[in-house]
């Protein structure tokens, strides 16, 4: 009955997934996306992840320009336009910067990270100086496919740029715009289109340029299966995490938690699982779940969520006990680990999670329980927050009916979705990678993104 | 790592696996106290003895059902009740009062039918009523034997008069003023959980003294015991924000000070309240928030409660199934029939206990006061008296 009065769809990942397939065209489906995103039918990390490397793949096979000086830029004003439109959901922003990552890796196996570091910087300084040199900037920066000339500074080796032929405009022209810099002027090494028509004697590069589109683009397929494989990997740490005659206590049962669970379950049925229903907003979910029935219109998780799984983990054999919020400090004495669905993790051991997990991790914390989140790689930021309230998500409230006229007039009841949870609280981080402590927590995830350093967001 | 992995699923037998730990620990608690509420719809005037006072009867019905709740209410209601009792006590021929009157063969039976109206033991009454009871013993004991049965009782009636006075009433306004001093006269953001008879009493003395003040009230989701806070303070005027648990660490960014109330007051200094009071505390406590608890002397209790489960009251667990307030969806929640579930149980305790040292002081009646000095602060109260 129920399901006829939600049977209003919205086009949400798997739509999206389908028209890549079958009708993409590159500023149409960007424009789509973007407005799924901000329609919020596609939200939550994984499926955003999904959809934003799918998205990605198509782009960069069908982008004119495929070189170094060509992509750069372009996965730059890609990086900001997508997570203009859900700046809180940072898997958007981390696929785009896994590409440039691997646009980075990429070319410097082909020797070209020179012209990588130039058109990062070219494109950075492009956005500050905009005003002075630029003036009729394109409107939407991600249709500027080509690049402006890339300059180099004078700490790049210079045989490799002495090897290089330099049209006399092009130098004049880098030199103005260099202005004030010392620096013999630097050349594009290949051309824009624009301003060096001709090209010869860039041969080796070009070709090597050439291999580029196809590498980056087996790498993202890469990325897309490791995405598809996350929870698996995941769920490999389960059985070294859970033993026999364990307490475990979770926030929630979000759909990778829970198969997590069910993984160790499968080796060892022997713990007790407690499980906090969570906040309002999770809490039908969680119900669901431990009744092992379908959430009645739970679109909000992934489209890999598997509704109801065959064997639920009461009959194989684990103890769950479902408790309320206000109970977590009762029962966290007897409970060995604690376990938590990571939203993102930041560089610094910060986590984004469902509103009241914090409050599960703190008193953990404060009782000497090792609390470990479950992230996979694409919910892993590059990203330190300075101010936590801009990483909190605010929704409609939930704990104050509207026909309570008097509550809603008279009474403010905000409805957080996320926690922040400061670092250092969460021990360790079960990923895709494998376990990592909090403290190797920031070398794995630049090394993730091929980045020398950390962002701040 | 093989591409696909066959999980390999070990057979457990749900029934013949023998319970162990926590599990064990929670049915346990369970048939021990709903043994007594099996027949939780039909507790009323047969579960009492045939002697047992008709308010006293009233009262037990309005603690089962939850009507009246709380250990304030709870105790001031009892001895409303005794009061009423002892009023229409008469002694039986043979017997005198001083003899009849406190023991197992009257007042006993209404305190028992009582304690039945809710699943706990006896040792769990709550001090409140605990001290009520005891002091009430004592009082009648003090009796003079030469006195009249009518005098006696008067003298009885005028005593619980008093006690209730002194001990809620005024206590009340005395631990209102001392209190209120921590909301400041301008910009305070007042943060209490659940609703707490005497917290609410500090609110309004604040108001009272024109000090613009936000209070948040975070509520438990499963008693919404907050909300009747809540409805109070807008009628007074007062800035309020509602939330449940889970939002506690977004409120508090803003909050200033910590108000509590309590169930009781336990020897080592802990405080034992309304489950999710320890979760405040301890949220309150890592922003540095000053934690004050607010209890009248007759709440301090000289137990001990190093045990959150063990020594605690359950709940209702069908509780936990929350009530659709989606109109389109009339089914309720997911987890109703988890009952027929195997190895599946909700669970919803109804205190917790503060740990001393998320609390930065006690306000009673006679001042405010350190935690950790709760045993010397009964010991001068006891010697006063």
């Amino acid at each position: 009955m129920t399901s006829q009065l939600v049977s209003i769809h919205t086009p949400g990942l798997k739509w999206f997934l389908n028209h890549l397939e079958n009708e993409f065209e590159s500023q149409a489906s960007l424009q789509l996306y973007i407005n799924a995103l901000k329609r919020r039918s596609v939200r939550n990390p994984t499926p955003c992840a999904f959809g934003t490397a799918h998205l990605l793949l198509r782009l960069v096979s069908h982008h004119k320009d495929a070189t170094v000086q060509g992509l750069v830029p372009f996965a730059l004003n890609l990086e900001t336009e997508l997570s203009a439109a859900r700046p809180r959901e940072m898997a958007i922003r981390n696929m785009v910067r896994r590409l440039l990552g691997v646009i980075r890796e990429e070319s410097q196996n082909l020797g070209l990270e020179d012209l990588f570091e130039a058109a990062m910087r070219d494109t950075e300084e492009d956005e500050d100086d905009d005003d002075v040199f630029t003036p009729n900037k394109p409107p939407t920066p991600v249709a500027r496919t080509l690049p402006r000339i890339p300059l180099l500074s004078s700490h790049t080796s210079f045989h490799v740029q002495s090897a290089q032929v330099t049209s006399l405009f092009s130098s004049l022209a880098s030199a103005g715009i260099a202005g004030t810099r010392p620096t013999t002027p630097k050349v594009s090494p290949l051309p824009s289109g624009i301003h060096t028509p001709d090209n010869n004697g860039q041969i080796s590069q070009a070709q090597d340029q050439r291999k580029l589109r196809s590498t980056i683009i087996e790498d993202i397929q890469d990325l897309i299966e490791e995405l598809e494989n996350c929870d698996k990997n995941i769920n490999d740490l389960a059985p070294s995490l859970i033993h026999r005659h364990e307490v475990i206590m979770t926030y929630g049962l979000p759909s990778t938690l829970h198969k997590f669970l069910l993984r160790a379950a499968v080796k060892n049925p022997d713990f007790t699982l407690i499980v906090v229903e969570g906040n309002p907003n999770i809490m039908h979910h969680t119900h669901g779940t431990v009744m092992n029935k379908i959430p009645i219109g739970d679109e909000s998780d992934d489209a890999t969520q598997s509704a109801a799984t065959k064997k639920s983990l009461q009959e194989r054999g684990v103890q769950v006990v479902v408790i309320s919020d206000a109970d977590i400090f009762n029962f966290i004495s007897r409970v060995n680990k604690v376990f938590i669905q990571a939203n993102y993790v930041l560089c610094n051991g910060a986590v984004v999670a469902a509103a009241g997990t914090s409050n599960l991790a703190y008193v953990a914390q404060t009782m000497k329980k090792p609390v470990i989140a479950i992230a996979g790689t694409h919910q892993l930021c590059p990203a330190v927050a300075l101010n936590k309230e801009d990483l909190i998500e605010m929704g409609p409230s939930v704990t104050v009916r509207f026909n309570e006229g008097e509550l809603v007039d008279h009474a403010d009841s905000p409805n957080p979705l996320t926690d922040y949870i400061d670092p250092g609280t969460v021990a360790y981080f079960a990923t895709n990678n494998g376990l990592l402590p909090a403290a190797s927590l920031q070398g794995n995830i630049l090394q993730l993104y091929h980045m020398p350093e950390a962002d701040l967001v | 790592m093989p591409a696909k992995v066959v999980e390999k699923i070990v057979e457990v037998p749900a029934e013949s696996k023998k319970d162990q730990g926590i599990i064990a620990l929670l049915k346990e608690l369970e048939s021990e106290q709903f043994e007594k509420r099996k027949n939780k719809d039909s507790f009323g005037v047969e579960d009492a003895q045939n002697d047992v006072h008709p308010s006293i009867v009233t009262l037990g019905i309005q603690m089962n059902k939850g009507i009246i709740r709380g250990a304030t209410a709870r105790t001031m209601a009892m001895l409303a009740c005794l009061r009423r009792v002892i009023d229409d006590y008469e002694t039986p021929r043979d017997q005198t009062l001083i003899r009849h009157l406190p023991t197992s063969r009257y007042l006993s039976h209404q305190i028992s039918f009582l304690t039945s109206a809710r699943p706990m033991t006896g040792a769990m009454l709550p001090p409140a009523m605990g001290n009520s009871i005891r002091w009430l013993k004592t009082e009648i004991s003090r009796i003079n034997p030469d006195l009249s049965d009518d005098l006696a009782k008067r003298h009885l009636i005028d005593r619980i008069d008093a006690f209730i006075h002194e001990k809620f009433t005024a206590a009340d306004a005395v631990i209102a003023d001392i209190a209120q001093d921590y909301i400041d006269v301008e910009g305070s953001v007042v943060v209490t959980y659940s609703k707490s008879s005497i917290v609410q009493q500090v609110l309004l003395r604040a108001k009272e003294l024109r000090k613009t003040f936000r209070v948040i009230v975070v509520d438990n989701r499963v008693t919404l015991e907050g909300r009747n806070l809540v409805h109070t303070l807008v009628e007074e005027d007062i800035e309020v924000e509602y939330v449940h648990t889970y939002a506690l660490d977004h409120v508090l960014q803003d909050a200033t000070v910590c108000l509590l109330g309590a169930q009781s007051v336990l020897a080592d200094g802990s405080v034992c309240a309304r489950a999710g009071t320890a979760l405040t505390a301890a949220m309150a406590k890592r922003m540095n928030l000053p934690v004050i608890v607010c209890a009248e002397m007759v709440k301090f209790s000289d137990r001990v409660n190093i045990d959150q489960i063990v020594m605690n009251e359950l709940g209702d667990p069908d509780a936990l199934i929350p009530e659709n307030w989606d109109t389109r969806f009339p089914e309720p929640g997911h987890l109703k029939g988890w009952q027929e579930q195997p190895n599946t149980m909700a669970v919803s305790l109804m205190y917790d206990v503060t740990p001393a040292e998320l609390i930065s002081s006690i306000i009673c009646e006679h001042g405010s006061t350190c935690p950790t000095d709760v045993p010397g602060v009964t010991a001068i109260a006891a010697k006063r008296e």
